[in-house]
């Protein structure tokens, strides 16, 4: 090669160098269409999520976009606690960076941005999650934009399993709430969650950060009032008519399992709805609460029942077995419940339309109607089957002392306003639409004399 | 001949008539679960108590519930039932029952019924609401 040729190559090389060069430095655009791949993504506790956002048109400059995660309305919000921080790829998923103050950057000369946003593995039994993730692209007034980044709903399934020695996989699908176990301290452990019975925000949280102290207390406080404790605890929170319930898990052994739906603790029932109240602040709840120990207090295998099997039994027998002979529950029955006797009892008979569901029903409602009223009415000969009730659950012997130790705990328990069918409205309520006062003894006796009463 | 065809056409909708009558009962909750007893004969005549009110509907299905619930009993009839559901020792529970076919289904607890029973339950409680007070 001769010195003109080797000339000629520099000068081609050169040449295309500088064309090359010049056309790099010469690329602009700051156009293009933006989207994002997807507008919802569903990822499990300890996985990830991870966003597309992408461009019709490749950019010569940088540019950021500020991330924000937003929960508002989101019944079933993330807790900030439950999700990492955010990190950025552009070069599809090879390296990831860190997101600073929130903020990825989409770089130059690139068409796909991965946002990737991990959810925290932890042990807890929680509702799943939620969230949407805002994106906001901080251009200048140089850049021209045109679509847009919808907000991107992201949903977290909570991946903790129910221990099967505390409850039989079977069971699950009967639990509609939050399912407690309380230890020998009294402490509440969660132990299973229905995550399909999520009311509202205020019932998340509850779920997240603990039953309210004060409902805890109260359950803590009344439960411990007799020899009979709680062993599970479970707190349904929906609209409905269920107040609450108990049943024994043991045989031969005390294992009592208390419901209690806390919409009650929470909500009035007016006319026209249902409002939101102060925690109990109406007492209703602390009265289904009384109700229930009630159940527990006249149901139990300690003091009240024996073990005898139904054709040996020779006194009251229910699904909680034989009971005693002393027990409160058969001489309930040996007193209001005998076919020879019982149609004899002034009405009203009973303290309440629940309470004539049947006779576990009555003694948990005369009890529950006991422990709310500060006296009671003294006994006349034309006093109503209630009242005698009433008299009856403050004398029997296994029920000493309980009425002040109930009131001694502070639970506010109120016979409430709630309508049907605990229809209290007409207890006591006369044809001329006034309410005789359960310790106005002489106005009870006149209007009953008079056949004022509302008949039930 | 337009509202022979018409009549035809609606002679052909004619549900088929239940084989036997439908019977649901439902008891108080303590606090106020709908409460009511529903009594469905073969050819949709109905007789609805509403025990909270006292008060008792008769009449008979409207076409639209007529096809909701032949949806409904369509499910049940693929769900093999058990006489009793639930735990028969939980107190204040709703206590539901349903006489289905001839058979006889006991449930304590509407949580414990299966799901094509919630959804029956769902639609006569829906029934119940939608009557005039």
């Amino acid at each position: 090669m001769n010195n003109k040729t080797n000339s000629y190559l520099i000068l081609a090389s050169f040449s295309i160098f500088s064309l090359l060069s010049c056309k790099k430095d010469t690329f602009f655009n700051l156009t293009s269409e933006i989207s994002l791949e997807t507008i919802a993504l569903a990822m499990e506790e300890g996985n990830s999520a991870i966003a597309n956002i992408i461009l019709t048109e490749e950019l010569s400059e940088d540019f950021p976009i500020k991330l924000s995660v937003v929960i508002d309305e989101i019944p079933n919000y993330i807790n900030e606690d439950d999700y990492g921080t955010f990190e950025y790829s552009n070069d599809l998923g090879k390296t990831w960076t860190r997101a600073i103050n929130q903020t990825v950057i989409f770089q130059q000369r690139n068409r796909n941005l991965k946002v990737r946003i991990t959810a925290i593995d932890d042990d807890k039994i929680e509702f799943h999650e939620a969230f949407d993730l805002v994106f906001d692209p901080q251009t200048t007034a140089d850049f021209d934009l045109s679509g847009m980044l919808e907000p991107l709903h992201i949903e977290v399934m909570d991946n903790e399993v129910t221990d099967p020695t505390k409850v039989f996989p079977e069971n699950l699908q009967y639990i509609e709430g939050a399912l407690y176990e309380v230890d020998d301290d009294y402490n509440f452990n969660l132990i299973a969650l229905n995550r399909d019975e999520l009311y509202d925000a205020n019932h998340k949280s509850m779920i997240d950060n603990g039953l309210g102290p004060k409902l805890i207390e109260d359950i803590t406080r009344l439960t411990q009032t007799g020899e009979i404790l709680i062993r599970r605890f479970e707190a349904i929170y929906k609209k409905s008519g269920l107040g609450g319930y108990v049943y024994n898990e043991g045989y031969n052994t005390d294992e009592w399992v208390l419901g209690m739906n806390l919409f009650h603790a929470y909500h009035a029932y007016e006319e026209t709805g249902t409002i939101p109240i102060p925690y109990n602040s109406n007492g209703e709840f602390g009265l289904i609460l009384a109700h229930e120990y009630g159940h527990i207090l006249t149901l139990n295998q300690k003091k009240e029942t024996n073990g005898d099997y139904q054709g040996a039994c020779e006194t009251l027998f229910l699904s909680e077995g034989c009971f005693h002979n002393h027990s409160i529950l058969n001489q309930f029955n040996d007193y209001f419940y005998d076919p020879m006797t019982m149609e004899s009892f002034n009405s009203p008979t009973h303290v309440s339309d629940y309470a004539e569901t049947n006779i576990a029903e009555d003694i948990a409602e005369t009890f529950a109607w006991y422990v709310a009223q500060e006296g009671i009415v003294p006994l006349h000969t034309e006093s109503s089957g209630a009242l005698q009730k009433l008299h009856f659950t403050a004398n029997h012997p296994h029920l000493t002392g309980i009425k002040n130790n109930i009131q001694q705990t502070g639970v506010n328990i109120k016979i409430g306003t709630f309508g049907s069918p605990v229809n209290q409205k007409t207890f006591n309520l006369t044809t001329e639409g006034k309410r005789i006062s359960c310790l106005d003894h002489i106005g009870i006796i006149k209007a009953m004399r008079e056949k004022k009463f509302i008949q039930h | 001949m337009k509202h022979l065809l018409l009549n035809l056409l609606f002679l052909g909708c004619i549900a088929t008539p239940l084989k036997h009558p439908l019977i649901i009962s439902t008891s108080a909750c303590y606090m106020g679960c709908p409460h009511f007893t529903l009594n469905l004969q073969s050819n949709y005549s109905f007789a609805l108590v509403d025990h909270s009110k006292k008060i008792t509907h008769k009449g008979r299905l409207t076409g639209q519930e007529t096809q909701q619930l032949q949806l409904l009993l369509k499910s049940l009839a693929a769900e093999e039932l058990k006489p009793t559901y639930g735990n028969q020792r939980a107190r204040d529970l709703q206590k539901i029952h349903l006489q289905y076919n001839q058979q006889k289904i006991a449930i304590n607890g509407k949580r414990f019924a299966p799901k094509p029973v919630k959804d029956l339950l769902a639609w006569a409680e829906a029934m119940l609401k939608e009557r005039p007070k």
